[in-house]
């Protein structure tokens, strides 16, 4: 152990401190082995589709994504083959062989490492199999992901009419919580939602509004959020957006170190600390995303492409194959929301056709 | 071996000529109160610079706003810097420390336990995992940088096995602790300056923390004089353990809910910190009272952005500016004092 | 000459037929000594000879494959330099000797810091700062060891000035033995002898000394006997009095024959 020079290789470790933590803060390698799907697609003529979940393990949304649309495959007597892309490249790519070779007549998957949808767009093309893509754009892919400028549009309006009914539009501070990295999305969710409250309360003064890095996470959140409070010492009503949940609750939780929480209100985004004992009692509400029920509008796609008659490829955010609505709730609403395993239940037993947003947010 | 057998007198070039002072070093101020009055000039700098800007800038909200982000990025740096100064070059593996003792922690409340069995747990469970680190690194003579990296990899992926999120009872003891305050300053901000004096203090005036300075400064020396370096070594990593350990805990107090990568975004601040606090990665050299001066300018900078009205990428850019700064002023420090 | 008349307890050290092979090389191939209390022990040969292997094996650094030791008349086996330390043995290593980063008395006192007098903080390992620092400035001043304070880093320190305190770290720990090796190999004239002059100190002190180095001249001023190593064999043992440099430089050339049959003997003669 002391035959190394130090110094050096600590310098060096450190070049890969910056790689690995960034590595660290999104997600890791672990999974189950993908156990392909047991029925196998021989050309008997049943439509045959191929699901790939993203098998990420600090998400069971995606593994639900595949019960969800296991039952839809069910409900219309079409055989289903299942594997898990192990949130990893190569075997999302591997995946892509095993889908030709068992000659599925089309791909629904979500893969968390998009730098590996290229290669594997060669090979479904060359193949002719059309894919839907989850919340990832590929070009040449049907793109199905959750309407994020809505999103963010919606958790505003919302936030921002509270504001009207309980401050009268009188706002001393709108914070927002962003996460640059997320590029477009942040742009989206947080942006469109300040735009919203701005609609809403139009007579905001331009210089209440003021933005911080929270990048996505609480902790990070939580630890430049006290700053802005500190910055503008004499605001007392303070609405809170952001890129999701976590980073809204940064902001409330610094709030109450502060010693600001008197009258503030934040409205996140992605329902992550929405549910559960222990709601951040200043997050007035959330916009769900319901992720594990995107099967539903991508088996709407897969009716027409099965009946002969594939829609035109829409591969864009902005143009979307079909986009998820999103459900913009107060934290009451979010309760009553039953539980992810419960709605996957129920989506199964629900006719044909039924999206989430039917089920929960029609109120 | 230099000099042939039979010359008459010493003919060995004089390798130090002058044999008398020859390095400032040695000359007036002690290092480590150089290295305090320059991380103090700084913040002292960055403080007058905001304050010019936005007058309003000195107050307790700011006060507050620092100290409280000071708090557990400044009980991860003395862990990080136990494991440094003893010559254990990096602790990786220091966010999953924290995040590990701190589900521990939040354990132990979510199943009714009381608080002072959470506390003594989620200390146990940073030296367990300081343990692990120091047995692989000991025992396998590996090194520490890609044992904790791997270990850092492992835990975090074990990690979301065993939970998603996780969150601290609102009503339990430790969370109101989280939320309150003492002498006008956010309660968890007191037991960091307690670990960096008892820290400091060990380092300086303990034999524990002698030995610990003379295995990072110079092993093969330590060794000689009889001083047990896998002992030393281990006893590091399990000490370092204990403070990561603390970590968690406050951690927990004031991280409503939490995830198993929730520790990632203190790694490089934390890092950055000890570095610039002149606790050089070369081992043996460091002093605590210095790296809590470079805890609170780490922990002004996202403030003053804020009184600066920047855009927030920024906050991002100077960490990350600044720790390539204090790696640079490492490797002139160890370049300028090699000879 | 031979010392095989007295027993081994009237010496300070006395090591017999010690071996020690790495793979094919045999660094030691028979080495013997008798180090005789208060006095200045010369070690020299070629490079190669196996002069540091041996001191290594005395200093508890490298386990000897086979050999007596035995120190103040008990047998030892030292597995690791603490036994060697605990038996008495101070070994000043040229480059290893000294922490750059801390300073002449916690070097001095490194492995072995008093703890406070203070019951209570000396249950909390706290040392006792006040008491190392006067009695390492006392016995530094004793032994003539100029140094500008003890309480700077050793860093910068001259190459002679840490020498001297490596040395003199034995003296202060009450040593009986002290091995140096090559201790005025880096150093220049006048740091040269200053090193000398602590060893002649440290015999006045009643502690022994080994000391390995390849300058002559020094040898004889400072030695009082010198044993000469060939091929990993100790193969002489001379009063320097009886004996000139040259003389030396004969014995480790070959030039001169040596006290015990050795390989090469045999092979020159075949010659
Ligand atoms: N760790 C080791 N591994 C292999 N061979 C070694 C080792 N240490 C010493 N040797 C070999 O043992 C022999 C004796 O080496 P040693 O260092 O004891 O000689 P020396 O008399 O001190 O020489 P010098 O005057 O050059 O210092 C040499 O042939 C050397 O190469
Ligand atoms: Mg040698």
């Amino acid at each position: 152990m002391t035959h190394f020079t130090r110094g050096r290789l600590a310098r060096l470790g450190l070049v890969g401190v910056a790689a690995a933590s960034l590595l660290l803060a999104g997600c890791s390698t672990v999974g189950s082995t993908s156990d392909a799907g047991s029925s196998d697609a021989a050309d008997d003529g049943t439509f045959t589709v191929g699901f790939a979940v993203g098998g990420q393990p600090d998400a069971d949304w995606q593994d639900l994504q595949g019960d969800v649309a296991k039952g839809l495959a069910d409900q219309r007597g079409w055989d289903f083959v299942e594997l898990s892309n192990d949130n990893s490249e190569a075997t999302a790519t591997k995946n892509a062989d095993i889908f030709i070779q068992k000659g599925v007549d089309m791909v629904m998957m979500f893969n968390g490492q998009p730098s590996a949808n290229p290669v594997i767009a060669k090979k479904y093309a060359d193949a002719g199999i059309p894919v839907v893509t989850f919340d990832i754009a590929q070009p040449g892919w049907y793109f199905v992901g959750v309407d994020n400028a809505a999103a963010g549009t919606d958790g505003g309006t919302a936030l921002g009419e509270l504001a009207k009914e309980k401050w009268d539009c009188k706002v001393d501070l709108v914070i927002e919580a962003e996460g640059t990295a997320a590029g477009q999305i942040n742009t989206w969710r947080t942006g469109n939602a300040a735009d919203a409250i701005g609609t809403v309360c139009p007579d905001i003064p331009e210089e209440n509004y003021v933005k911080y890095e929270a990048d996505g996470n609480l902790t990070t959140s939580l630890a430049n959020a006290p700053g802005v409070f500190a910055a503008h010492p004499d605001a007392k009503n303070i609405l809170v957006v952001g890129l999701n949940d976590q980073a809204v609750v940064g902001a409330l939780q610094a709030a109450t170190q502060l010693g600001r929480d008197g009258s503030i209100m934040g409205w996140g985004q992605d329902g992550g600390l929405i549910t559960g004992p222990n709601v951040d009692p200043n997050l007035v509400g959330s916009v769900m995303y319901f992720l594990e029920g995107y099967p539903a509008s991508a088996f709407e796609i897969a009716d027409e492409i099965a009946a002969g008659n594939p829609p035109a490829v829409k591969d864009t955010g902005d143009d979307a194959a079909a986009s998820v609505k999103p459900c913009a709730v107060t934290a009451a609403e979010a309760a009553a929301i039953p539980d992810i395993n419960e709605r996957v239940k129920e989506l199964a037993s629900a006719p044909k056709g039924t999206s989430e947003y039917d089920l929960y947010c029609k109120s | 071996m230099t000099t042939s057998l039979i010359t008459p007198a010493d003919p060995a070039a004089p390798r130090s000529p002058g044999g008398k002072t020859r390095r400032p070093d040695s000359r007036g101020l002690p290092v480590s109160a150089r290295d305090a009055l320059s991380i103090a000039g700084v913040w002292v700098a960055l403080i007058v610079a905001t304050t010019i800007v936005r007058p309003d800038f000195l107050s307790t909200q700011s006060l507050l706003a620092i100290t409280f982000t000071m708090s557990i990025t400044g009980i991860l740096a003395v862990s990080q810097a136990i494991i440094v100064i003893s010559g254990g070059l990096l602790d990786l593996s220091l966010p999953v420390s924290l995040i590990v003792s701190a589900w521990a922690t939040v354990t132990v409340l979510n199943n009714g336990l009381p608080t002072w069995v959470a506390i003594p747990v989620g200390i146990l469970t940073g030296m367990a995992w300081g343990a692990l680190n120091g047995i692989i690194v000991v025992f396998g003579k590996l090194n520490p940088i890609i044992v904790t990296l791997a270990t850092g990899f492992g835990g975090l992926a074990v990690m979301l096995i065993f939970f998603k999120s996780a969150q601290i009872p609102a009503q339990s003891d430790l969370r109101l602790y989280g939320l309150g305050r003492f002498l006008g300053l956010p309660n968890i901000f007191w037991p960091m300056v307690m670990v960096i004096v008892l820290g400091g203090l060990a380092f300086a005036y303990t034999r524990w923390g002698r030995r610990l300075i003379a295995v990072g400064g110079n092993a093969s020396a330590a060794k000689a004089r009889g001083i047990n370096l896998r002992r030393m070594r281990l006893g590091s990593f399990i000490g370092a353990g204990a403070v990561a350990g603390l970590a968690g805990v406050m951690f927990s107090a004031v991280t409503p809910s939490f995830t198993p990568a929730a520790g990632a975004s203190f790694q490089l601040i934390v890092i950055g910190a000890v570095i610039l606090a002149g606790i050089s990665l070369s081992g043996g050299k460091g002093n605590l009272l210095v790296l809590l001066l470079s805890i609170g300018f780490f922990a002004t900078i996202p403030t003053s952005i804020a009184f600066f009205g920047l855009a927030p990428a920024w906050a991002l850019v100077f960490q990350g500016a600044l720790l390539i700064i204090a790696v640079g002023i490492d490797g002139y420090r160890l370049k300028r004092t090699a000879r | 000459m031979s010392d095989t008349t007295s027993t081994a307890t009237d010496f300070a050290l006395s090591a017999s037929h010690i071996t020690r092979r790495y793979g094919a090389v045999v660094a030691l191939a028979d080495a013997s000594m008798q180090l005789r209390r208060g006095e200045v022990m010369g070690l020299v040969g070629d490079n190669g000879a196996g002069k540091s292997t041996f001191l290594k094996i005395l200093s508890g650094a490298v386990i000897p494959d086979g050999g007596d030791i035995v120190v103040g008349g008990s047998p030892v086996s030292f597995r690791r330099p603490s036994d060697a330390l605990e038996a008495g043995i101070e070994t000043v290593y040229q480059d290893l000797a000294l922490v750059d980063t801390m300073s002449a008395v916690q070097n001095v006192y490194l492995g072995r810091e008093e703890l406070s007098k203070n019951p209570f903080l000396r249950l909390l390992n706290v040392v006792n700062d006040g008491g190392m620092r006067k009695r390492s400035r006392e016995v530094l001043t004793e032994l003539g060891v100029g140094i500008q304070s003890v309480n700077v880093s050793v860093k910068g320190m001259s190459g002679g000035q840490r020498q001297c305190l490596a040395i003199a770290r034995a003296l202060l720990w009450g040593r009986q033995i002290v091995i140096l090796d090559e201790p005025t190999a880096a150093l220049g004239v006048r740091e040269s002898a200053q090193v000398l002059e602590l060893i002649g100190r440290l015999r006045d002190h009643g502690v022994s000394v080994i000391l390995v180095s390849h300058n002559m001249q020094q040898l004889v001023q400072v030695a009082d006997r010198v044993t000469v190593m060939r091929l990993g064999r100790t193969i002489a043992t001379r009063d320097v009095a009886d004996i000139t440099p040259e003389g030396i430089v004969g014995l480790i050339t070959g030039a001169i024959p040596a006290d015990v049959s050795t390989p090469e003997d045999s092979a020159t003669i075949v010659h």
